[in-house]
C-alpha cells in the first residue's frame, strides 16, 4: 500500500471512521508487534505495547504531520513505548541474563524456528540502543533515511551505530553457537 | 584490519557496493585472511537474520486493540463544513435580509455613478517630491506633446515635451564625441524648474539661472528635467545645442 493510502485512512480516522481504523491496525499491528518482540524478547509484553501504541497513535493522530511518513512516526512512537516499557520494568539492568519467554501460544510455537529463538537471545544480549537498529534494518528493511527519520538521527550516526551492532551481535551469537 | 574495508564490508551487507568499490573489497580480501574471516561471519550473521521468521501475533491482538479506542474522540467534533455550505447557510438567515438589501443598494448606486459620470473617479494631481531623486510619477506615465530629433555634426539626439497633470518633463537623450552644452530656455511665469533626473550615471554640470537651464555633457546622456506647470499654457520652451561655443541647433516650441 502507498503512503498515501495512509493519508487517507488517517483522514478518515479523523473523521470518526472506525473502519479506517481498524484499516490502520490491520496494517500494521503485526510490525508493531514484531518490534516489541523482538524488543522486549516477551510475547505479553509485546502485546500490551502494542495496544498501548495504537491507543497512543489514536489519540495522537490530529498531531501527526502529514508531510513525514506514517510509518517512520509509528515506528518512533513504538521505539519510544518501548525503550519506556524496559526503563519502567527495570529491564535494561537485568537483560543481559533475561532468557526468552516460553510461554508462547502454541501457534506461535509453530511459526518460530529454533534458530529465530537462538537469535533472539543473541538479540537480546544486545544492548537496546543498538538492538532497534537491527531490528529496523534486518527484520523490518527500512533505509537509513528511515531509520534516522524514526530514530531522529543522522543517517551517518545510524551507519556507524548499525556497524557496531553488526559486530557485537556477530560475536554474540558465535558466543552463543549460532 | 583497516577500518575501510570492515566499512566496505559493511557497504557489502547493505547491497550499496560500487563496482569500483567491489573490485578493491575483492582484492582486500583476498590478500588478508583476518579480513575474509571477519566478512564471512558477518554475512553468515546477515543470512541467519534473515531467516528469521516474522512472528505472528495471538490471533486476539487486533480485536483487542479496536475494542480499546475511543472513536467517539474524533466523531464527537463536528466537521467543519465547506465554504459555500457556510456561506449559504449565513445568507439563508431572514434577520440579515435587510443587511443584504442595503448592501446590494449602496454598490449597485456606486457603479452606477462611476458609469455615468466616469469624472468622478480622479486622481489628485502628483507632487514631485525631491529636486534629484525621488520622482513621485513613473515616466512611462507622462504624455509626448513635442517630439524633435537632432542629428548635427556629431551630435545625434531627440528630445521630448512630456506633460502629466501639473508636471512637465523634457526629454533629452544624445550620444556626441564632443563636450555639449545643452541649454533650454523657458517662461518662469509659466514653469517652475522642479529637478532633474537622469538615466545613466555620467558627469554633468548643471547651471539653473531664471528662465534658462544649462547642462553640460559629454559622450552620451539621457535627461529629464522636470517642471511645474503654474498656468496652462507652458510655451514657449526653446531648446538650444551648442559645441565649443558655437550653436549647432536651436528649436523654438510654441503654443501653435
Amino acid at each position: 500500500m502507498m503512503e498515501i493510502d495512509d493519508k487517507q485512512i488517517i483522514q478518515q480516522c479523523l473523521n470518526g471512521s472506525k473502519n479506517a481504523f481498524e484499516l490502520l491496525v490491520e496494517k500494521y499491528y503485526k510490525v508493531i508487534f514484531n518490534v516489541a518482540y523482538r524488543m522486549t524478547g516477551d510475547s505479553d509484553d509485546a502485546e500490551d505495547i502494542t495496544q498501548t501504541v495504537f491507543i497512543k497513535v489514536f489519540d495522537r493522530l490530529a498531531d501527526y504531520d502529514y508531510r513525514h511518513k506514517f510509518f517512520s512516526w509509528l515506528y518512533r512512537m513504538v521505539i519510544n513505548e518501548t525503550l519506556n516499557f524496559l526503563k519502567a520494568s527495570k529491564k535494561f539492568k537485568d537483560l543481559n541474563s533475561k532468557m526468552v519467554t516460553t510461554d508462547k501460544n502454541p501457534e506461535q510455537r509453530c511459526i518460530e524456528s529454533d534458530l529465530g529463538t537462538r537469535i533472539q537471545m543473541a538479540l537480546m544480549k544486545l544492548d537496546p540502543s543498538y538492538r532497534i537498529l537491527i531490528l529496523l534494518k534486518h527484520f523490518q528493511n527500512c533505509s537509513y533515511k528511515e531509520i534516522a527519520d524514526s530514530l531522529n538521527l543522522s543517517e551517518k550516526i545510524v551507519k556507524s551505530r548499525l556497524y557496531t551492532a553488526r559486530q557485537l551481535l556477530k560475536d554474540i551469537m558465535i558466543e552463543v553457537g549460532i | 584490519m583497516e577500518k575501510k574495508y570492515i566499512q566496505l564490508i559493511h557497504k557489502d551487507l547493505d547491497g550499496l557496493l560500487t563496482p569500483s568499490e567491489r573490485q578493491e573489497l575483492d582484492t582486500a580480501l583476498q590478500a588478508d585472511p583476518e579480513l575474509q574471516k571477519f566478512s564471512e561471519k558477518l554475512l553468515r550473521m546477515s543470512e541467519q537474520l534473515k531467516q528469521v521468521p516474522l512472528l505472528e501475533p495471538p490471533p486476539s491482538l487486533k480485536q483487542k486493540i479496536v475494542e480499546s479506542i475511543d472513536f467517539n474522540r474524533y466523531r464527537a467534533k463536528k466537521t467543519k463544513p465547506a465554504l459555500f455550505s457556510r456561506f449559504a447557510q449565513w445568507y439563508a438567515e431572514p434577520r440579515f435580509r435587510l443587511v443584504y438589501g442595503l448592501a446590494a443598494g449602496i454598490i449597485i448606486g456606486i457603479l452606477t455613478s462611476l458609469l455615468l459620470f466616469p469624472g468622478l473617479i480622479t486622481q489628485p494631481p502628483l507632487q514631485i517630491t525631491d529636486l534629484y531623486g525621488t520622482i513621485g510619477i513613473h515616466e512611462s506615465d507622462l504624455n509626448v506633446i513635442r517630439e524633435y530629433s537632432v542629428d548635427r555634426n556629431s551630435f545625434q539626439g531627440a528630445f521630448k515635451v512630456k506633460t502629466y497633470w501639473n508636471i512637465v518633463g523634457c526629454e533629452i537623450s544624445f550620444q556626441t564625441n564632443a563636450d555639449t552644452e545643452i541649454q533650454l530656455e523657458y517662461n518662469q511665469a509659466l514653469l517652475e524648474f522642479r529637478g532633474i533626473t537622469t538615466l545613466e550615471s555620467i558627469k554633468t554640470d548643471l547651471k539653473t539661472t531664471p528662465n534658462l537651464i544649462t547642462l553640460s555633457a559629454s559622450q552620451s546622456g539621457n535627461f529629464l528635467i522636470l517642471f511645474e506647470k503654474l498656468s496652462p499654457s507652458i510655451f514657449p520652451i526653446t531648446l538650444k545645442i551648442n559645441q565649443k561655443d558655437k550653436n549647432i541647433f536651436t528649436q523654438t516650441m510654441t503654443n501653435n
